[in-house]
C-alpha cells in the first residue's frame, strides 16, 4: 500500500501538484534536483520501490542548484546534480549541517549538441562549439551548413548541465547575450526540435525532431562515453549531508549494482559500467 | 537464560583458570604446524613479477584475488561475501591527469604556464578541480586551524573562491605541549590542510614541500610518489583541486607580493611564519582519463566453537594489493611489494590454515579479510566496514598483517594500537606466556602515526577495537640499533620501489616467528571470555557505541 501511496506522490510531484501527506517513518525519503537527471531519478525511485513494498521516494526536480540548496538547508535528503559540488556550497554545507557531505557518482552522461533534424550539419569541433555558444560564430554558413542566422538555445544560470558546458566547454569565454533561455533540458530539446536553425545542449538521450551532432568526429555512445573518446561526457551525482544509513544507504547500494545501473541504461543515459560485465 | 547473564555465568566459572593460561593446547599446537615453506611458496606466488604488482583494477590484483579465494577453498573455510562466494566486489573509480592539462599562473598581463610532472603533480583529479576561471590566490601560512595551541593561519583572510598555499609541515616546537614537539601532530598531514581549505571555501589549494618537513626528497622523488593512477570509492566526501608545487617554480606564485617564496622559507626556519595575499590569479583546466572498474575483497569465515561466542567475530586482515608497474628504478618498473604485503597475506593463509586444523577451532568466529585498495586510501577496509559480512557491532576486533618481520628472531612484540583498548592487555598476557615481552614503538618510527598508516586505522574508525602486531626490537642476533637501522634503510631503499621484491634478503625464521606469534594472539584473542574494549578516553569509542546503538 506504501508503495501505491509513493507512486501516486511522484505523479503528483511531476504534474506540479503537492503531494498528499505521508507518514513519517524510517524507509522515506526525498530526492530534489536536476532536471538532467529528472527522468533518471524517477525511474530509480519507481525500480526501487517496486521492488521494495514499503519503501516511500519521494522526487522533486527543479534544477543542481535547487538540489544542492535543498540538502543544505536540509528540504530534502539527497540532492541530485549534474555537476560537482561548488566551494562555497561545501562550506555552507558545512555551516549547516556539520558536515562536508558526501558525494556519490551515480552514471555518466554526454553533454551532447542538438540541432534540428534538417539541419545538414553534424559534426562540430570543440572550438566551433565554443565559437557559437559563445556569438563569435553566429550563422551556420561559418561551419559550413546554410546560410542562416543561428540560434543558440541555452539554460539558466542555476542549470547544472549550464555550469558544466560554462566550465568545460566555454572555459574564459561567455555566453552569447542573444540567447534564448529556456527552463528545462525537455525545453531545450522542444525548442531545438521548433526552430530549424536552433542549436542547443543536453544529456545524451535527444528528443524528437532533434539530432546530436557529432563532435571531432566522434558521436555520443556510451561506449564513447565511457572510453572518453567523446569529449563532453560528465558524471552525474547525488549528495548527502552524512554517511548514509538505513533505507538511504540501501538505496545508494542498490544504484551502484548492477540492478541500479541497468535502469540508468534503460532510462537512455550511460552506467558506470556494463551491467552483468 | 538472557545472553548476557549466561556469558557472566561462563566467565565467573572458567575466567579463572583461563586467565593463567591464554594460549590452548590447540592453539600451541597450531603455532608448531606453521611452515615457513608454505609461507614462501605463497609469497613467491603473490610477489612473482607475472602478477604486475597486483595494483587494484589490473589483472594481477584479480588473479591474487582469486589465489586467496582458492587457498580458502582448499582450506575449507567458508566464503564470507554476501552472495556465497569469497569475492565482494568493490566498485572503484579510477583517474590519470593527462600532460594536455593547462594550469596557468597569471600576474597583471603575464601568464605562466606550469607543466604537469615538470612543475606540479596532483593529489586529486577529475571534474571538480577544474577551475576554468582565473581566481586569486592567497598563502595561508602552514595552513593550519588548531584550536588546542591557539594557532589558526587562517584568522583575518578571506580564502572562500580562492586557492590557498601553504607550506608543508607545521610550526617548529621543541617543546611537547606546542604541536607535539619535534614530532609531527595530525595538522601537518597534506589531507587535514585540504580539507582545512575546503570548508573554508577555497576553491583548490596548493603545497609547497618546505625543506625542513622533506628534508632532501628531490622533485623526482615526488614524481615518482605521483606516478600511480588515482583511484577512489564511487562515494566520499567532496573535494576540490589539491596540487603540489615544485619549488624551483613556486616563485612565480609570489610575483609581486609583499614577501617572496624565499622570505617565506626564513619565516619557516625563524618561528615567524605568518600568512598574506598573493598578487597572482590561478585559473586550471585539466584533462583527465577516468574510468570505472571493480576489484574485490576475499572472505572467508570459520564459523567459532562456542554456541554462544561464536555469534561474535574477530577480523584477521592483509591487504592483497600493491603499486603495480611505475616509474622504472634500475630499469626494473614492476613494484612487486612482497613484503608489503605478499607476505602478510601468505602469513593470514597459514594462520587460516593452521585453526582451520585445529580440532576444535577457537570460541568466537574469525573473518579472514583480504582486503583490495589499501594503497590507494585503504579503500577495501573502508567498503567492508560500509558493506560488513557480519555486524559490526558483533565484531568485537580486528588484527591487521602488513608485513612480516624478515630480519632477524626476536624477543619482544610491539602492539601498534595496543594503548588504545584492551587488546594491550591480552598482548601482555600472550607474549608473557610466550616468554617475549611487549615493546613501545622506537621513539625514531613514533612521528609516523604508524596506526594511521593501514587498515587498522579504517577498523578503528568504525569502532572496533584494533592492533596491529609488529615484531620487537630485541633481536636474537643484533643489537636493537643495528636492527632500527636496517629497518630504517629498508624504508629508505625499498618500501614502494621495485625492490620490495623476492630477491632481497629475508630471515625466514624470522617470518615463522612473527607468524608464530599472530597465529597465538589471534587463538587467544578469539577464545577469551574477556570483553574487548576500547579504554574509556578513547576517541574511537563514540563510533562504537554507534554501530551498538544502531545494532550495524
Amino acid at each position: 500500500m506504501k508503495r501505491l501511496i509513493g507512486i501516486a506522490g511522484l505523479f503528483l510531484l511531476s504534474c506540479g501538484i503537492a503531494a498528499p501527506p505521508v507518514m513519517d517513518g524510517p524507509e522515506r525519503f526525498k530526492i530534489t534536483g536536476s532536471t538532467t537527471m529528472n527522468r533518471l531519478v524517477q525511474q530509480w525511485a519507481f525500480a526501487y520501490m517496486d521492488a521494495h513494498p514499503g519503501v516511500f521516494i519521494e522526487t522533486e526536480s527543479g534544477s543542481s542548484r535547487f538540489g544542492i540548496e535543498s540538502l543544505i538547508s536540509g528540504k530534502t535528503d539527497i540532492g541530485a546534480a549534474s555537476r560537482t559540488m561548488l566551494a562555497d556550497e561545501v562550506k555552507r554545507l558545512l555551516e549547516k549541517r556539520g558536515s562536508l557531505g558526501m558525494s556519490i557518482l551515480t552514471a555518466r552522461d554526454a553533454l551532447s549538441i542538438y540541432v534540428h533534424r534538417e539541419n545538414t550539419v553534424r559534426d562540430l569541433s570543440i572550438d566551433q562549439v565554443r565559437a557559437i555558444f559563445s556569438g563569435k560564430i553566429d550563422n551556420w554558413s561559418q561551419v559550413n551548413g546554410p546560410q542562416a542566422p543561428i540560434l543558440v538555445v541555452n539554460r539558466p544560470p542555476n542549470s547544472g548541465t549550464r555550469v558544466y558546458f560554462d566550465q568545460f566547454v566555454l572555459q574564459e569565454l561567455d555566453f552569447t547575450p542573444e540567447a534564448r533561455i529556456v527552463p528545462t533540458s525537455r525545453a531545450v530539446v522542444e525548442t531545438v526540435a521548433r526552430w530549424p536553425n536552433a542549436i542547443g545542449y543536453g544529456g545524451i538521450r535527444s528528443g524528437e525532431g532533434t539530432v546530436p551532432c557529432s563532435i571531432n568526429g566522434v558521436f555520443p555512445t556510451a561506449a564513447t562515453v565511457r572510453d572518453g573518446t567523446y569529449p563532453l561526457n560528465r558524471y552525474l551525482y547525488f549528495y548527502i549531508a552524512h554517511s548514509p544509513r538505513g533505507a538511504i544507504k540501501s538505496f545508494v547500494d542498490w544504484i551502484l549494482s548492477d540492478e541500479g545501473q541497468a535502469v540508468v541504461e534503460r532510462a537512455g543515459y550511460v552506467p558506470l559500467w556494463e551491467p552483468g560485465s | 537464560m538472557p545472553r548476557y547473564a549466561l556469558m557472566l555465568l561462563q566467565l565467573l566459572l572458567v575466567a579463572p583458570c583461563h586467565a593463567q593460561q591464554a594460549l590452548s593446547p590447540g592453539v600451541r599446537m597450531a603455532m608448531e604446524s606453521v611452515s615457513i615453506e608454505r609461507i614462501w611458496s605463497h609469497t613467491e606466488y603473490l610477489g612473482n613479477d607475472r602478477l604486475m604488482g597486483r595494483a587494484v583494477g589490473t589483472a594481477g590484483a584479480d588473479t591474487a584475488a582469486q589465489y586467496l579465494a582458492d587457498q580458502l577453498r582448499h582450506l575449507k573455510i567458508r566464503p564470507g561475501a554476501e552472495d556465497g562466494s569469497y569475492m565482494q566486489r568493490v566498485p572503484l573509480h579510477g583517474s590519470h591527469a593527462l600532460t594536455g592539462s593547462l594550469l596557468q599562473v597569471i600576474v597583471a598581463d603575464t601568464v605562466y604556464q606550469l607543466e604537469l610532472v615538470q612543475d606540479y603533480l596532483l593529489y586529486d583529479t577529475g571534474d571538480y578541480t577544474i577551475i576554468p576561471q582565473p581566481v586569486p590566490i592567497v598563502f595561508v601560512g602552514y595552513g593550519i586551524i588548531a584550536p588546542e595551541y591557539d594557532y589558526d593561519d587562517y584568522q583575518d583572510l578571506q580564502v572562500e573562491g580562492a586557492v590557498v598555499v601553504f607550506l608543508s609541515g607545521e610550526p617548529y616546537s621543541e617543546v611537547t605541549d606546542y604541536f607535539k614537539g619535534v614530532q609531527p601532530t595530525i595538522h601537518s598531514i597534506p589531507g587535514m590542510k585540504q580539507r582545512q581549505a575546503l570548508s573554508r571555501g577555497a576553491v583548490g589549494s596548493i603545497m609547497i614541500p618546505s625543506y625542513r618537513e622533506h628534508g632532501g626528497r628531490t622533485w623526482s622523488e615526488w614524481r615518482d610518489m605521483f606516478a600511480f593512477e588515482h583511484v577512489t570509492l564511487l562515494y566520499g566526501e567532496p573535494a576540490n583541486l589539491t596540487m603540489l608545487v615544485n619549488p624551483a617554480r613556486a616563485s612565480v606564485l609570489f610575483e609581486g607580493a609583499s614577501y617572496s617564496l624565499s622570505d617565506v622559507y626564513e619565516m619557516d626556519l625563524n618561528y615567524e611564519m605568518r600568512s598574506f595575499p598573493l598578487e597572482t590569479q590561478l585559473r586550471f583546466v585539466g584533462r583527465f582519463r577516468e574510468r570505472e572498474f571493480f576489484s574485490s575483497n576475499v572472505i572467508g569465515v570459520l564459523p567459532g566453537s562456542d554456541p554462544i561466542l561464536r555469534n561474535e567475530y574477530v577480523i584477521v586482515s592483509a591487504h592483497y594489493d600493491h603499486l603495480g608497474v611505475g616509474p622504472p628504478v634500475l630499469a626494473d618498473s614492476i613494484y612487486n611489494g612482497v613484503v608489503d604485503n605478499a607476505l602478510g597475506c601468505s602469513g593470514v593463509l597459514e594462520i587460516a590454515r593452521g585453526i582451520a586444523a585445529m580440532p576444535e577451532p577457537p570460541r568466537r568466529s574469525l573473518v579472514f579479510l583480504f582486503v583490495t585498495g589499501e594503497e590507494k586510501g585503504m579503500l577495501g577496509s573502508r567498503y567492508y566496514l560500509d558493506h560488513p559480512a557480519v555486524p559490526l557491532h558483533r565484531t568485537m576486533a580486528a588484527v591487521n598483517v602488513d608485513g612480516l618481520a624478515i630480519v632477524d628472531t626476536f624477543g619482544d612484540v610491539i602492539g601498534v594500537g595496543a594503548e588504545l583498548s584492551t587488546l594491550g592487555e591480552l598482548l601482555q598476557t600472550v607474549a608473557g606466556e610466550l616468554d617475549m615481552t611487549v615493546s613501545q614503538i622506537p621513539l625514531v618510527f613514533q612521528g609516523l602515526d604508524p596506526f594511521a598508516l593501514s587498515d587498522q586505522f579504517a577498523f578503528a574508525q568504525a569502532g572496533i577495537p584494533a592492533i596491529l602486531l609488529m615484531e620487537g626490537i630485541q633481536f636474537k642476533n643484533l643489537s636493537s640499533e643495528a636492527g632500527i637501522e636496517i629497518f630504517v634503510n629498508w624504508g629508505r631503499l625499498r618500501y614502494h620501489t621495485p625492490f620490495d621484491d623476492l630477491e632481497q634478503p629475508f630471515n625466514r625464521a624470522a617470518v615463522r616467528q612473527h607468524v608464530q606469534v599472530l597465529l597465538a594472539y589471534i587463538g587467544a584473542l578469539a577464545d577469551t571470555y574477556r570483553p574487548v574494549q576500547w579504554v574509556s578516553q578513547s576517541r574511537y569509542n563514540v563510533a562504537r557505541l554507534r554501530s551498538i546503538i544502531e545494532s550495524r
